[in-house]
């Protein structure tokens, strides 16, 4: 059985994990409203909760590369006057554990 | 019918409400007149989880100490270790290694005078004779062992300079000789009834009590049977309910309340059980939530015990907390926050959880906007004079402070905000980005950074605003960039950061220097922070990596705490160390994230007595 299972859902602020969410299952968020969650009962059943379409990790991960991938064109577009700010570094590629 | 004060010597109280409950109150029952209901206060029993053990998941640690004060040496990952690490209550933190990496060593004794002895290290297999004593924070050479043993894990009893050593394994068979130590040197003592190891210990030399463990061969039973020590015997007592091989229990308990949880039955399977001992009787107590072997335990009653590391079906590096008490505990943790209207990155913070100020950073170009937060949802206000980002920001959401930054190029303006508007103030001596920052409006810490092109050598010129002007303070020992603040001007925290590469050091400033603090668990820089000098929340950070851990600073030492969900750097930080807020960031893209942090609660719940 796979550790964690994957979602995509909205990140709505306030309310939209709780501690007690965090107390009973692991969860971690990345770009593209990616939700790594617990393989249980809880994380399983918050997912279905908040609406959240369900993805496989390749799924997961192919969504995350085009977010990232877009964000890095941005970063692309910008002058070089922008890119020389030092804090303001290309986004980095990013892969699910 | 015997009436209630015939039974118990006392009248039922009638009380309007129910009373500021304590301690004191429980097995006390009262009429709540207000609700017409019968209430009392009953102790419950359960384990909780906690923080887990900084390194790598390990079995065949030797153990020993309080729930608040626990130690843990070496085990096996696989591979044995020499690690050495402390628990404090919430959460763990690493030590001086033990002299060798080990495998079932025994301690004996207290988190700051331990005595640790015996083991395995391998390879080749031996089992070892040496005594090393623990002050806290180094290791000393004691008097050997007559014989080297190995399996003793949890099993031994006492304290540094009066311990009992029982049991154990050699390549001959499974052991039932004793030894004792008096602070510089073992002698044999008794033997034990049952040869065992990897078995429980608790007491004192001279009210000592051994506990289940594995029997000998051919079938290596897991045991049931106990043993009490007058400091001369072994005498048998009453057996436990279920036999726990390779067990662990609150070891610094006396020998008339203690637990003892986990081990393996036979034939080897980890179990969760959970038993208490009174002096003459076993009671079964709530099962721990990770059954597992072979685990570290520490404890000081029969209502306080720790659980971490072990083997389940692999080993593990979780903890679990046990607790007998009239509180309900409610273990920390970081819960979503109203979003940022606007992705950013490499801002400020200032105020609250439930009263917070954003300002500035790149959201994704170089941003003046500035938020307040209600606790819920953030509100965009008047913008501050000058955009930048990686600029430092304290105070509170009606008097905060923005100093610093990158417009670009670095800058050392400083601008107050009223909570209404910002109004220009006399720049920083330093013109510089990537600083940390501590302290209110009035009188404000900025420190570190980077005034040229994000390379060494970095500043370690620390600055200091008294509401109109700055002026020089005591330099950084560690120039770094990126490092987070928290305290105040004259109690401040300065912690991780890049000198490049990542640092985890931290300085506790006084006012006019800085002097060196107990180091973060991990280096990190490009983080943020939050608290006062002897209460101060880590979180986040880099730079390449986006971590999600979180560290709390007690004065002296980090230990970890919960997980952000969402792991960044470059996002700013407020509020306590037990209610703080993690704002925006980058974790590969700019975040709208926030995230609020809840610490440990525990409350006193009255319950109704009813007839059903």
């Amino acid at each position: 059985m796979a550790h964690f299972i994957y979602g995509v859902a909205t990140n709505t602020g306030k309310g939209f994990f709780t501690a007690e969410d965090r107390r009973k299952f692991f969860l971690r968020g990345y770009p593209a409203d990616v939700w790594m969650v617990g393989n249980n009962v809880d994380g399983a059943m918050w997912l279905a909760e908040k609406g959240a379409s369900e993805k496989t990790k390749s799924e997961a991960q192919a969504l995350i590369d085009a977010e990232v991938q877009a964000a890095q064109a941005a970063w692309d577009a910008l002058s070089d006057e922008e890119k020389a700010n030092p804090g303001n570094t290309r986004p980095v590629d990013i892969t699910l554990p | 019918m015997a009436t209630y004060e015939e039974i118990h010597g006392k009248r039922v109280n009638v009380l309007d409400s129910d009373p500021t409950l304590n301690s004191s109150y429980e097995g006390q029952v009262w009429y709540n007149s207000g609700s017409g209901t019968l209430k009392s206060v009953v102790a419950v029993q359960a384990w909780v989880s906690s923080s887990s053990l900084v390194g790598a998941a390990r079995f065949a640690l030797g153990s020993s100490g309080t729930q608040t004060a626990s130690l843990s040496v070496g085990g096996e990952l696989p591979g044995y270790t020499n690690a050495v690490e402390e628990y404090n209550g919430s959460g763990w933190s690493t030590s001086t290694n033990y002299p060798l990496s080990i495998q079932g060593p025994l301690v004996a004794g207290t988190q700051t005078a331990a005595v640790v002895c015996g083991g395995n290290t391998h390879p080749p297999s031996v089992d070892r004779t040496e005594t090393f004593e623990y002050d806290g924070s180094s290791w000393t050479a004691g008097g050997a062992l007559p014989a080297g043993r190995r399996a003793l894990n949890n099993s031994g009893f006492g304290s540094q300079t009066a311990a009992v050593q029982s049991g154990g394994l050699i390549p001959g068979g499974v052991q039932n000789t004793s030894n004792e130590y008096d602070g510089s040197s073992w002698t044999a003592g008794n033997t034990i009834n049952t040869n065992r190891y990897v078995h429980a210990g608790a007491g004192t030399l001279t009210a000592g009590i051994i506990s289940s463990g594995v029997g000998a061969a051919p079938s290596y039973p897991s045991l049931t049977n106990v043993e009490e020590y007058d400091g001369t015997t072994f005498t048998t007592v009453n057996s436990m309910s279920t036999g726990h091989g390779a067990t662990a229990g609150s070891n610094q308990a006396p020998q008339t309340s203690l637990i003892v949880f986990g081990g393996n039955s036979t034939p080897g399977s980890s179990i969760n059980n959970t038993e208490s001992y009174d002096g003459t009787n076993w009671t079964t107590q709530p099962n721990m939530a990770s059954a597992r072997q072979q685990l570290g335990g520490s404890g000081s009653s029969s209502s306080s015990g720790l659980a971490f590391a072990g083997y389940t079906t692999t080993q593990v590096a979780t903890t679990e907390e046990y607790n007998s008490s009239i509180n309900t505990f409610t273990a920390a943790a970081w819960a979503s926050g109203g979003a940022l209207p606007t992705a950013t990155g490499s801002l400020a913070a200032a105020g609250t959880q439930t009263a917070g100020l954003g300002f500035g950073g790149y959201a994704p170009s170089i941003t003046n906007s500035t938020l307040k937060y209600d606790g819920s949802s953030w509100t965009a206000v008047n913008n501050m004079g000058t955009a930048r980002a990686s600029l430092g920001g304290c105070g509170l959401q009606t008097a905060a402070l923005a100093f610093g930054g990158i417009t670009p190029p670095q800058t050392g303006k400083t601008e107050e905000y009223d909570g209404t508007n910002w109004s220009e103030q006399t720049d920083m001596t330093t013109a510089r980005d990537r600083l940390g920052a501590a302290g209110i409006q009035t009188a404000a810490l900025g420190f570190g950074g980077n005034t040229g092109s994000a390379s060494p050598p970095y500043p370690a010129a620390t600055e200091e605003y008294n509401g109109s002007s700055w002026t020089n303070g005591g330099n950084l020992n560690t120039a770094r960039r990126n490092p987070a603040g928290a305290g105040t001007q004259t109690a401040g925290l300065a912690f991780g950061g890049s000198t490049d590469p990542d640092t985890n050091s931290t300085e506790e400033y006084d006012g006019s220097s800085w002097t060196a603090g107990g180091n973060l668990i991990n280096a990190v820089s490009n983080l943020a922070g939050c608290g006062l000098q002897t209460a101060a929340l880590k979180f986040g950070g880099g730079p390449s990596d986006r971590r999600p851990e979180t560290e709390g600073y007690d004065g002296t030492s980090w230990s970890t705490r919960p997980s952000l969900a969402t792991g960044r750097q470059d996002l700013a930080g407020a509020g306590t160390n037990v209610a703080a807020l993690a704002i925006g960031g980058f974790d590969g893209t700019n975040k709208t994230n926030t995230e609020e942090f809840t610490g440990e609660t525990e409350t006193a719940t009255a319950s109704t007595l009813t007839t059903s």
